[in-house]
C-alpha cells in the first residue's frame, strides 16, 4: 500500500459502504500514517531505557547516600536534590546539546589543524571535521539519558529509604556471618528493599512514561509530533480538502495509549511486588 | 541438680577456642563493660548471666565484633582480632580477617533475624555457599540435614514469615550449625518466645550442648543455664560479680549482689517450702518450670489421678496477680480467689492445698495432674476450652484496658509503632498476637507485674491487661499511670480451671459456686478486693 498515491476521493468508487471502508484502508495505511505508528517505538523505548536507566542512578545514587564515607555522601546528597528541582523539560534541552558540544569540543582539540579552522565559517564547531551529526538514535539514546538522571534523582530518593527500611537485625546476622560490606548490600539489602521501593518507584515511571511525550523537543518525530501534524487541516491540490482540523481526534488516539499503558504497568507492578514480597509481605501461615 | 557435663573431658594443652582479655566498651558516657577477661574451652557451654543492663549481651557481641571494644583483646583459637586506634573510635583493622574468623563463630539471636526474602533452606545455605564458597550438592545434604536435627526438616521450603517463632529460631539455630562452627553465640535465644515456644528451642540448645559443642549463651533463664552449663558467669554493672561451676554459683552463693539477683530473676527454681497456719490450706511452692514440665509431663500424666480419691483438692494459683491473687508479706498466697477458694472448700467440704505456679505453665502442670484446679484469674476462652474445662464463673466479665505513663499522648487511630506490654497466654495476649501485632511490638511478659514496672521503666509505651488489674496500680500510683485508648471487652468472666475428665469435681464446685452466689458471699468478697464493685450476683 505505501507506493500509493496519498489520496483517493471517496466519491470515485462504487458502492458508498466499499467506499467508506477503502478510504479509511487507505487512509490509516498511508507513509505518514504508518510512519506515526512507528514512532511509538521511540516513545517505549525511551520510557523503558529512560525507567531502567532511573533505577541504575537511583540505586547508585542511593547507595552513595548512605555511603559511610562523606564525599561519597555528599554526592549522592547533592544529586538528589538538585536535579529534582531542575525542570525536566529544562534539563531535556540542556543536556543533550551540552553533551553534544562538550564530545565537539573534546574531539575539535584533537583534531582540528589550524587550516581547518581558518576555512570554517559556522561560530561551531570550530572546524568541519569536529562535527559530530545526531541522528534519531542518538537523540534518542540522549533523550532516554536525560530521563535516566532526572528520574534517578527522584529513584534515589525512594531507593535511599527503602534501604533504610530492611530491619537492621538481619544485616547484622550477615556480617556476623562474615558477609562482606558489599555481599551484604547485594544478596541481603537490595533484594528486600523493592518490596519497599516499588509504590515509590511506580510513581517515578508513571512521570517518566508522561516526561516521554517531551521527545519531539530533540527533534524525535515521536507520537506527539506526527499526531500534530497528521491532525492538521489537510489540503491536497489533486483533491482538495482531505479533512479539516482534526488534531483533537489524534490527541484522543494518544490519550488511549498513555491510559493503556498506565493500566499494563500497574499489572506489572502488581506481578513484580508479588514476587518481590514473597517471604516479606505479610502472608497467611502454613 | 547435678550439671550433665563435669563429666565431659576437654582438651587440654590447646589454646582457649575463645579468649577475652580485659574488655571496656562504653557507649557515650555510660560505661557497659568494665574490664572483662574469660576463656572458653574447647567443648565448653558458658552461659552469661546477670540483670538487664549488666553487659552480657554488649559482651556476646564484642567476641564476634559486633560491637567494638574500647580497650582489650578477643582471641579466637587463639588469634587476636586485629583492631586499631582508642577509645571509642577503635575499630577494626583487618577486615578479611574479621570476616574469616566470624565465618567460624555461628551467632543465634534474639530476634533470630533470618533473611526474610529466602526460603528456610536458603537461609541455611547461604553462609556456606557465599562466605565459606563450599559445593552447593555438599552443601545442601548438610544444610537439610541440619534442619532435620533441629525438628523442622518439613520446613525446608517455608518463608521465614510462615513459621512460628519457634521454628524460626530452631531454622536460626541450623542456620548457624551449617557453618561448622568453631563456637556458637547465643545471644538471648528464647526471650523472644512463648513459653511452649521456648521449651522446643531449649531443647534443640541442650541437645547441641551435649554433644560438646563450644558454646557462649546469655540468658536469663537460671534452670536452663544451670542445667547446659560447664561454668557461669554472673555480671554486674559490666563486671564479673562472680564465676565457676553451676553448682557453686547458683548451689554456695557468696555474693549479696548475685543472691539478689536470683531471688527476683526467677522464682521458679528456687526450692521454696512454707506452711500456712490456716487451717485446711497448705501452701507449696511449685519447684518445676515449664521445661522439666515438657519432658516429664509423659511420665506424670498417667499418675494424675481424679481428686476425689484423695479428698484434697490442690489448687494452682499464681501469685502475681493482684487483687486476684498474691503473696502477702510472709509470702502466703492471698487475694480473693484464695478468700473465695476457701469458702468454696467449706461448702463443698474440701480440703484444700494451694500451690503456686508460674502462669506460663498453670494449664501444662493441670494436665500433668500435678494438681486439679486452678484459680489464677483465668478467663473462659474458646481456646482454652479446648483443653480443659471451666466450673461457673465467679468473676464477671470485665473490659480490659490500656494504661501508660501519664502524658503519653498515645494516638489509638489507627494504634500503630507502639511498644505494648502483655503477660503471655492471657485473653489479652491473645487479643494482642491477633490485632496488634502486625503494626506494634507486643512484648510478652512472664509475670503482670513485669509488664508494669518495664512501663514505669520506661521501655514500653502501654501494657494492655484486665481493667479490674489495673484499677488498683493506677489509683496507686498517683497520677504517674493513666488509662488510655478503648475499653476492649474480651473474655467470658473468670472461672475455675478444671480437666475435662474430672467432672465430678467439677459438679461439686460449681454446686458451691451457686450457693455461694446465692447467698451473696461471692458479692461480698468481690466487693471486698475489688473496691466497693457489684453486686454482680445478688438475686
Amino acid at each position: 500500500m505505501r507506493g500509493l498515491a496519498p489520496l483517493v476521493h471517496p466519491r470515485s468508487y462504487a458502492g458508498p459502504m466499499t467506499d467508506d471502508i477503502a478510504f479509511w484502508l487507505s487512509y490509516l495505511t498511508n507513509g505518514k500514517h504508518l510512519a506515526w505508528y512507528a514512532s511509538f517505538q521511540f516513545t517505549i523505548f525511551a520510557a523503558l531505557m529512560g525507567g531502567a536507566l532511573a533505577v541504575v542512578f537511583g540505586l547508585f545514587g542511593a547507595t552513595m547516600k548512605n555511603s559511610r564515607f562523606l564525599p561519597l555522601r555528599l554526592i549522592g546528597t547533592i544529586y538528589s536534590s538538585i536535579v529534582r528541582g531542575v525542570p525536566d523539560v529544562l534539563f531535556f534541552l540542556f543536556f543533550p546539546l551540552a553533551f553534544e558540544q562538550g564530545v565537539e569540543w573534546l574531539v575539535a582539540s584533537q583534531i582540528c589543524t589550524p587550516e581547518a579552522i581558518a576555512a570554517q565559517t559556522a561560530a561551531w564547531p570550530p572546524c568541519k571535521e569536529a562535527n559530530w551529526f545526531l541522528g534519531t538514535p542518538e537523540y534518542l539514546m540522549l533523550a532516554s539519558v536525560s530521563l535516566g538522571l532526572v528520574y534517578g534523582a527522584f529513584a534515589t530518593n525512594v531507593i535511599h529509604g527503602a534501604l533504610r527500611s530492611v530491619p537492621n537485625g538481619q544485616l547484622e546476622a550477615a556480617r556476623a556471618f562474615g558477609m562482606s560490606p558489599g555481599q551484604v548490600l547485594w544478596r541481603i539489602q537490595i533484594r528486600q528493599m523493592w518490596v519497599y521501593a516499588l509504590p515509590g518507584l511506580s510513581n517515578v515511571w508513571m512521570l517518566i512514561v508522561k516526561a516521554t511525550s517531551l521527545l519531539s523537543l530533540l527533534q524525535i518525530a515521536d507520537i506527539v509530533l506526527w499526531a500534530d501534524r497528521l491532525g492538521a487541516p489537510n489540503f491536497l491540490p489533486a483533491v482538495g480538502l482531505v479533512h479539516e482540523d482534526w488534531r483533537w481526534r489524534y490527541y484522543l488516539v494518544l490519550f488511549v495509549f498513555y491510559i493503556l499503558v498506565t493500566w499494563l504497568s500497574e499489572r506489572a507492578f502488581e506481578a513484580i511486588m508479588r514476587r518481590a514480597g514473597k517471604g516479606i509481605l505479610n502472608e497467611a501461615r502454613v | 541438680m547435678v550439671s550433665m557435663h563435669e563429666a565431659r573431658p576437654a582438651r587440654a594443652g590447646t589454646s582457649p577456642v575463645v579468649e577475652l582479655r580485659d574488655l571496656h566498651k562504653s557507649f557515650g558516657t555510660l560505661e557497659v563493660l568494665r574490664g572483662i577477661s574469660f576463656s572458653a574451652r574447647e567443648g565448653e557451654v558458658i552461659s552469661l548471666i546477670g540483670s538487664s543492663g549488666s553487659g552480657k549481651s554488649t559482651l556476646l557481641r564484642c567476641i564476634n565484633m559486633l560491637e567494638v571494644p574500647d580497650g582489650g583483646d578477643v582471641l579466637i583459637d587463639g588469634e587476636p582480632i586485629k583492631l586499631r586506634g582508642k577509645g571509642q573510635d577503635r575499630h577494626v583493622a583487618d577486615e578479611a580477617q574479621l570476616r574469616r574468623i566470624r565465618s567460624e563463630l555461628g551467632m543465634v539471636f534474639q530476634s533470630f533475624n533470618l533473611w526474610a526474602h529466602m526460603t528456610v533452606l536458603e537461609n541455611v545455605m547461604e553462609a556456606p555457599l557465599v562466605v565459606q564458597g563450599r559445593q552447593r550438592a555438599e552443601v545442601e545434604a548438610e544444610a537439610r540435614a541440619m534442619l532435620d536435627k533441629v525438628g523442622i526438616g518439613s520446613k525446608t521450603d517455608a518463608y521465614p514469615s510462615q513459621l512460628s517463632g519457634g521454628q524460626q529460631q530452631r531454622a536460626a539455630i541450623a542456620r548457624a550449625l551449617c557453618i561448622n562452627p568453631r563456637v556458637m553465640l547465643f545471644d538471648e535465644p528464647t526471650s523472644a518466645l512463648d513459653p511452649e515456644l521456648e521449651a522446643e528451642v531449649l531443647r534443640v540448645i541442650k541437645v547441641l550442648a551435649d554433644e560438646g559443642r563450644s558454646m557462649v549463651l546469655v540468658t536469663h533463664d537460671m534452670e536452663f543455664a544451670r542445667s547446659v552449663s560447664d561454668k557461669v558467669i554472673f555480671l554486674h554493672q559490666g563486671q564479673i560479680e562472680e564465676e565457676g561451676t553451676p553448682d557453686e554459683v547458683f548451689g554456695s552463693t557468696k555474693s549479696a549482689r548475685l543472691k539478689q539477683f536470683l531471688n527476683a530473676a526467677s522464682h521458679s527454681w528456687r526450692p521454696y517450702q512454707t506452711r500456712t497456719t490456716g487451717q485446711t490450706c497448705d501452701v507449696k511452692r511449685n519447684g518445676d518450670n515449664m521445661k522439666k514440665l515438657m519432658l516429664a509431663a509423659i511420665a506424670t500424666l498417667a499418675l494424675g489421678g481424679s481428686a476425689m480419691a484423695q479428698e484434697t483438692v490442690r489448687i494452682a494459683t499464681e501469685g502475681a496477680y493482684a487483687p486476684w491473687n498474691f503473696l502477702d508479706d510472709s509470702g502466703k498466697p492471698a487475694g480473693y480467689e484464695i478468700d473465695l477458694a476457701q469458702a468454696v472448700c467449706a461448702k463443698a467440704e474440701l480440703t484444700c492445698e494451694f500451690i503456686v505456679n508460674d502462669w506460663d505453665s498453670i494449664i501444662p502442670n493441670l494436665l500433668a495432674g500435678n494438681y486439679d484446679a486452678i484459680m489464677a484469674g483465668m478467663s473462659i476462652t474458646e481456646e482454652r476450652l479446648q483443653t480443659i474445662n471451666f466450673s461457673d464463673e465467679y468473676f464477671p466479665p470485665d473490659p480490659s484496658r490500656y494504661v501508660a505513663l501519664a502524658g503519653a499522648n498515645i494516638n489509638f487511630e489507627p494504634l500503630s509503632g507502639a511498644r505494648i506490654g502483655v503477660q503471655g497466654g492471657t485473653i489479652q495476649a491473645g487479643y494482642a498476637e491477633a490485632n496488634l501485632a502486625k503494626d506494634n511490638t507486643v512484648v510478652s511478659f512472664t509475670t503482670a507485674d513485669q509488664a508494669v514496672a518495664d512501663l514505669s521503666a520506661g521501655n514500653l509505651d502501654a501494657i494492655f491487661a484486665d481493667g479490674a488489674y489495673v484499677d488498683p496500680i493506677v489509683s496507686a500510683s498517683s497520677g504517674a499511670i493513666e488509662y488510655t485508648g478503648p475499653e476492649i471487652m474480651i473474655g467470658e468472666g473468670m472461672a475455675i480451671g478444671l480437666r475435662k475428665d474430672d467432672a465430678e469435681l467439677t459438679a461439686k464446685l460449681n454446686d458451691a459456686i451457686t450457693a455461694l452466689k446465692a447467698d451473696g458471699t461471692v458479692d461480698g468478697l468481690i466487693a471486698k478486693w475489688f473496691d466497693g464493685r457489684g453486686p454482680y450476683y445478688a438475686e
